[in-house]
């Protein structure tokens, strides 16, 4: 970071009280004209000014605001140069609030050269505008996915019932078989929570055995090893399938529930739920890739319970 | 290898109530009128019974923890009662606990008894539970047709077998046991089915369709045991004697060993097959079998499990199935009573219920339903758990010098 500046306003744009569901929004035209034209668009000047440099010169810049015209309006007062401005991604993603500075900055990430300039601003009772400059070790930057392979995961759903069903929105009677107690786990998520929150298996010692989660006795049946195992990061590793389902019966927020037993490239074996999935995409040997997911929800104790799914790797990636 | 407890016992008495959704029953009344049954069978007093086993599967909704539900309910003379759950397998074990006790000489006559009430969970299936904190963690709480439809796929996938032909050769095994079930009188499901309406029916969990699934049902079963000597003098004259009784349980090699289990049979049921065949001196089961009663909670379970009994040739089972070879009047029939999908699967009784007509096909006592051609050894293979992760046992039943 080579240079960041900071203006603190009251200006109540829009606002959300602790427990409301929406934002209350003030006149849109207010917001650009007071707002993104004047004290945004001020800071990044103020920033420049800071840096000694002009505006103009900024190779990337991520203004976060969701009116596509608000951007171009700044971009003109300010004299930033088109292809410099990061796309928003409004119309992919939506607009996702305090996180999209930081998914602009990431798109920036994965465009800029070595030298180049990044401006990354903050919008909202006031504005932070940072400015970075790319080192030469951006050009051996490889992400581990990039973005446009991400977004480009997503599932176009037009069932407006079942969006608001998963905001919470819609209060459904789920059924009997909804009624296990998740019962959030505390003790024991903290003994296992690098397996739980980390995917960890475990890699033995004396056999090569890789399996999860780890245990006292190896599972290897030619080897009854004890207390030979060692971490062994299992998240990053592509899964094939070996046997699934594709359940009606249990219970789930988003029926059927697509599972399956997965053995691990390198070594070990998952019996995991499966995110992301059509079922013509699902058969024995298929390539698929571990997601941090919500497992579960302690509805009498609101504590979301997390585990990784598996998702399919379309073809051509990975 | 272990010497064996081939004809070291003898069943004497057997009950078994009708099976179904028994809304006027609890697993108290339940019991009582399998005992009630069993008791007259063996033509004994309650006061001669040494120890008691009761199996549970879901002890939450059923009976509650402990020996005490049975001891209560039969008014038992203050005996030992021990009681045992594991998984689906429960009747099994069970019995193999009344059994060892008699086999080993701590007592002289022991009762079995497996019960469930299961239609007081307010819907159809198994009641969902936790299976420990740790587990509920990162395990996957399928249903059970989920769970067993998995294997359906990596079996076509090993042996070639096409959509179609093993879905009908599923279809066939439901079918099979539809015409089994309308004969017994005390079976759940009395409904003769054809195969359309199995082809046609919604799909439970890919590519279970409906027919492919047991139900679950109230009910109860017990059996009495003995020594062959105390039998004889009990006047039963040729009595059913326990040939062998194994029980192979997994350890996590299926679940956790990546690239060993494929999961397309079942690891455990292999192994106590082999355990129980040399137990009994079995040698040719194919030939030697007369009739069979299996776990067929699924139809996929039933058509798997005729190669892991080493009855069929690994891959060949569907063939063996459509040809006929399991009917009734096949070969080597399975399900002669309707099997869990006809007669019913009260979890904790089922173990129990397969011995039962074993029993009485052995004995020429099942009626309708009784296979003519004199069987002297029959075969009950009661699975607990999910194909991943299980608990298998095997019980042989058969006559004097069979």
């Amino acid at each position: 970071m080579i240079a960041s500046h900071s203006v603190t306003i009251d200006f109540v744009d829009h606002f959300r009280s602790t427990g409301e569901d929406f934002d209350y929004h003030w006149e849109a035209r207010w917001v650009r004209d007071e707002g993104h034209l004047r004290i945004l668009a001020d800071a990044v000047t103020g920033l420049a000014e800071k840096a000694g440099i002009t505006a103009h010169a900024i190779e990337h810049v991520a203004l976060p605001i969701a009116s596509g015209g608000a951007v171009k309006a700044i971009a003109r007062k300010l004299g930033l140069d088109d292809e410099a401005l990061i796309d928003g991604l409004g119309a992919k993603v939506g607009d996702i609030g305090t996180g999209q500075p930081l998914l602009m900055l990431a798109q920036a990430l994965e465009r800029a050269k070595p030298g180049e300039r990044i401006l990354v601003a903050g919008f909202g009772q006031g504005a932070d505008v940072l400015l970075f400059e790319a080192t030469a070790a951006i050009a051996d930057f490889r992400p581990y996915r990039r973005l446009p392979d991400i977004i480009g995961d997503g599932v176009a759903d037009e069932n407006y019932h079942r969006f608001l069903f998963h905001r919470g929105l819609l209060d459904l009677e789920r059924g009997i078989r909804a009624e296990l107690d998740q019962k959030q786990p505390g003790t024991t998520l903290y003994r296992k929570r690098t397996a739980v929150l980390g995917l960890m298996g475990s890699r033995c010692k004396k056999t090569g055995t890789v399996q999860f989660p780890k245990s006292k006795v190896s599972v290897d049946p030619n080897s009854r090893a004890m207390d030979t195992q060692e971490d062994y990061p299992l998240a990053d590793r592509v899964a094939r399938i070996v046997s699934y389902t594709a359940d009606a019966l249990g219970y789930s927020p988003d029926p059927p529930t697509f599972y399956g037993t997965l053995d691990f490239d390198g070594g070990g074996r998952i019996i995991t739920e499966f995110a992301d999935v059509i079922a013509d995409e699902v058969e024995i040997g298929r390539p698929m890739r571990m997601v941090f997911r919500i497992k579960a929800t302690d509805e009498q104790r609101h504590f979301t319970k997390y585990f990784w799914k598996a998702v399919p790797i379309a073809k051509g990636e990975a | 290898m272990p010497r064996g407890i081939k004809d070291k016992v003898a069943i004497v008495g057997m009950g078994c109530t009708r099976f179904g959704e028994r809304w006027e029953d609890d697993a108290e009344s339940l019991m009582v009128e399998a005992f009630d049954e069993a008791l007259g069978d063996a033509g004994i007093d309650v006061s001669r019974i040494d120890a008691a086993w009761l199996g549970v599967g879901f002890e939450a909704q059923s009976t509650g923890p402990s020996g005490i539900p049975l001891a209560s309910a039969l008014r038992l003379p203050n005996v030992g009662v021990s009681k045992v759950e594991n998984y689906c397998a429960t009747g099994t074990d069970s019995f193999r606990g009344a059994v060892y006790a008699v086999a080993s000489g701590a007592a002289d006559i022991a009762l079995a008894m497996g019960v469930e009430k299961l239609k007081d969970t307010g819907y159809g299936g198994l009641p969902v539970r936790s299976r420990g904190l740790n587990f509920d963690m990162y395990g996957v709480t399928g249903s059970a047709p989920g769970n067993f439809a998995q294997i359906a796929a990596p079996y076509r996938s090993k042996h070639g077998v096409s959509r179609d032909d093993l879905k009908r050769a599923m279809a066939h095994v439901s079918v099979k046991s539809h015409a089994n079930g309308a004969k017994n009188p005390k079976a759940h499901l009395r409904k003769a089915i054809d195969i359309e309406t199995v082809l046609g029916a919604p799909i439970i969990a890919e590519p279970l369709g409906l027919f492919d699934c047991c139900g679950v049902s109230d009910g109860a079963a017990c059996a009495i045991v003995t020594t062959p000597e105390i039998a004889r003098h009990l006047g039963k004259t040729d009595p059913v004697l326990v040939k062998a009784i194994q029980l192979a349980t997994s350890n996590g090699w299926e679940l956790q060993h990546g690239g060993g289990w494929d999961g397309t049979y079942f690891h455990t049921t292999r192994i106590a097959a082999s355990k129980a065949y040399a137990e009994a001196g079995v040698t040719d089961p194919r030939k030697q079998i007369d009739l069979m009663e299996v776990h067929d909670c699924f139809s996929i379970t039933e058509l798997v499990t005729m190669e892991d009994l080493f009855i069929s040739d690994e891959g060949a089972a569907w063939k063996d199935i459509l040809d006929g070879f399991y009917d009734a009047d096949g070969s080597v029939p399975c399900q002669i009573d309707g099997g869990l999908k006809c007669f019913g699967h009260p979890i904790g009784a089922s173990g129990l219920r397969m011995i039962y007509e074993n029993y009485l096909q052995l004995q020429g006592r099942a009626g309708e339903r009784q296979r003519m051609d004199g069987p002297k050894l029959a075969l009950s293979h009661n699975l607990g758990g999910a194909p991943i992760q299980n608990v298998s046992a095997i019980t042989i039943v058969g006559l004097q010098g069979a």
